[in-house]
């Protein structure tokens, strides 16, 4: 698939913080990023995500990037 | 020198913004009324049209300032640009005036319009969208095309009159160009190009958190 088409990476965010209990709000002060951005990635509107946001986000929510992204079969 | 060693600083702020957009918005509409408008008011009231131009070759002094002594190591010379004033003039010559004069307020009209929205997106963050290329592109088109264009019809414009001020003179058209436009719109041109690689990459991270 070339890198300029579209992907099909599905971020698990909801899941994660249901199973965390975290709201989105309280998730998007602890890490320092703003509830827009958290929202466009949990809404699977992101198209990318900065390696320190992946790393803030993976230590707030315990978990490893496996957890937080899957690739959807085409 | 803090303006070129601290890049992080805006040249611009929200006052700077306001009173360029103002500005340009007051170019816009000055220009169509001094260069249009009052000489079409003029001609419609019977007023004598009055035009500048190249009527001769530089180097030689009008006679009237003969009269006045020059002083040891200093020189007058003239460039061959006069006003000229033509009572009744034909309905042809007040319409080739003010073709001439509309298509300097045309280009006029639309740089300030357009430089301004560019201007207004710049201080709103959003400096990097199709609407500012185009702008730009536009802009940087109609400098380089009035910059040839105008002094052709200034050139046949300057002619007609002189033949109606001058009836026996023979038929000369001139044609000074400014080549310093020509570099301005490149240099917008130029500058469009800036912006839509800065276009390209705003798309690349749009949808980055």
């Amino acid at each position: 698939m070339p890198v300029e088409g579209p992907h099909r990476v599905v971020c698990h965010l909801d899941d994660l913080l249901a199973a965390r209990g975290l709201t989105l709000a309280a998730l998007a002060e602890r890490i320092g990023v703003t509830v827009v951005n958290l929202s466009v990635l949990k809404n699977q509107r992101a198209k990318a995500i900065r390696f320190s946001t992946l790393t803030a986000l993976c230590e707030a929510l315990e978990c490893q990037p496996g957890e937080l992204f899957s690739v959807e079969a085409d | 020198m803090s303006i070129v060693s601290n890049l992080d600083m805006p040249l611009v702020d929200r006052a700077d913004a306001t009173l360029t957009r103002a500005a340009l918005l007051a170019v816009a509409v000055l220009a169509p009324l001094l260069l249009v408008v009052v000489p079409a008011l003029a001609w419609v009231s019977g007023s004598r049209l009055v035009w500048t131009g190249a009527v001769g070759d530089g180097g030689r002094l009008p006679a009237q300032l003969l009269d006045d002594a020059v002083a040891q190591g200093a020189r007058l010379t003239w460039d061959g640009t006069a006003e000229i004033s033509v009572d009744g003039a034909s309905t042809g010559l007040w319409l080739a005036v003010l073709v001439t004069d509309l298509l300097l307020a045309a280009a006029v009209v639309a740089v300030s319009l357009l430089l301004r929205r560019v201007v207004g997106a710049i201080r709103a963050d959003r400096a990097f969208t199709t609407g500012s290329l185009r702008a730009l592109r536009v802009c940087g088109v109609v400098v380089v095309v009035t910059a040839v264009l105008h002094p052709l019809a200034d050139g046949v414009t300057t002619a007609l009159v002189l033949r109606e001020a001058v009836p026996g003179s023979p038929w000369s058209v001139g044609f000074t160009f400014s080549p310093l436009w020509v570099l301005a719109g490149a240099l917008v041109l130029v500058l469009a190009e800036a912006f839509r690689a800065g276009l390209s990459l705003r798309e690349d991270v749009d949808g980055l958190v």
